[in-house]
């Protein structure tokens, strides 16, 4: 494999606390879900020689897989940390001040109360950057299927989320 | 954030336009936060995995390779040596002297105890091979060579003579490097 040191790197600085957030999907534990990222992320760099932009879906996607096996065989701690999921969750984003870690609890929180799908759409789309049609290949799904997710979502956190979180500094 | 792209429908009404704009709103929001970083280990615990696999695959296979057939041409060469001088030495040892005793196991059958009463024995050496390196009980190498030979078992009196065909297994124990 001719890669160097400073393309995965490259790829790792750009994509890795994406990664991680996508991860807590299922694992909210941070050292899980970056166990994961580690084993999607070796993966996906053995699997291609050289990497493109058009690839990142399929890193999610390894990253995905990975942190389903893991969750599988780690599923019966996964329902505990599962159940404490609100009061861990406020370290899923940085916040420089007290304001907005307190925002970010609270998007935690209203995020933690979504279904699955529409949270992976959202988060696939909002933190992790993807496109639509990206997203739709991360996760082997209809276009359609999940821009409908995605406003099913935001509807959802429009009600869940104070009006102070709503609009943009 | 760019603007979303969500499928939009063909005759938006106000209401429509109204929470588009709320979830754009929203988005954008939510788009401000940034996710936590991993931890410096992450990115420690990937580079040492990456690097195992750069030591493993094909680009380096050749390398080992040839540094294999280099290695097994020098021990065959080394073994050839050793065998060339282990065969002089036996075409060395004066008639009617005996061979010097070598740790050897023997192959074949013992010959017969009838033949061992016999008074005289002659050896008529027949051919060497090499076996090359072997491992003895999973740990010791040793080169195994094979050395043919044919006892001739004189009776006392001329009368009779007996031909045996045996062959002994020499291993010379060897050091890895």
């Amino acid at each position: 494999m001719a890669k160097s040191d400073p393309d995965w790197q490259t790829w790792y600085d750009a994509h890795a606390a994406r990664l991680v957030l996508y991860a807590r999907q299922w694992l909210p534990e941070r050292a899980d879900a970056e166990d994961a990222v580690q084993a999607g992320f070796v993966k996906f760099w053995r699997s291609r020689a050289t990497p493109e932009a058009a690839d990142l879906p399929l890193l999610f996607t390894a990253v995905r897989t990975a942190a389903l096996d893991l969750a599988k065989s780690r599923r019966r701690r996964v329902d505990r940390e599962q159940r404490v999921a609100s009061g861990a969750a406020a370290a899923w984003w940085d916040g420089d001040t007290l304001a907005d870690r307190e925002r970010a609890e609270a998007v935690a929180r209203a995020i933690a109360a979504l279904p699955l799908e529409q949270r992976e759409a959202i988060v696939l789309r909002i933190w992790g950057g993807l496109t639509f049609a990206e997203a739709a290949r991360t996760l082997g799904e209809n276009i359609n299927t999940v821009a409908a997710r995605y406003r099913a979502a935001l509807a959802r956190l429009r009600h869940l989320l104070p009006e102070a979180c709503h609009d943009p500094d | 954030m760019t603007p979303i792209d969500v499928p939009r429908d063909d005759h938006p009404d106000d209401a429509g336009h109204r929470e588009r704009a709320a979830d754009e709103r929203l988005s954008a929001r939510l788009a401000g936060l940034r996710p936590v970083q991993p931890g410096a280990e992450l990115r420690a615990r990937i580079a040492v995995e990456l690097a195992q696999e750069r030591c493993e695959p094909s680009e380096a296979a050749p390398r080992h390779r040839i540094g294999a057939i280099g290695e097994r041409l020098a021990w065959a060469a080394g073994g050839a040596v050793a065998a060339s001088l282990a065969f002089l030495l036996a075409g060395a040892v004066p008639a009617g002297r005996e061979p010097v005793a070598v740790a050897t196991v023997a192959a074949t059958a013992p010959a017969e105890p009838a033949a061992a009463r016999l008074p005289r024995v002659r050896e008529e050496p027949v051919g060497w091979s090499d076996d090359g390196i072997r491992f003895v009980d999973q740990l010791t190498p040793a080169r195994v060579l094979r050395r043919k030979v044919i006892e001739r078992h004189m009776a006392g009196d001329g009368t009779a003579e007996v031909r045996v065909p045996r062959e002994d297994v020499i291993f010379l124990p060897v050091a890895l490097r």
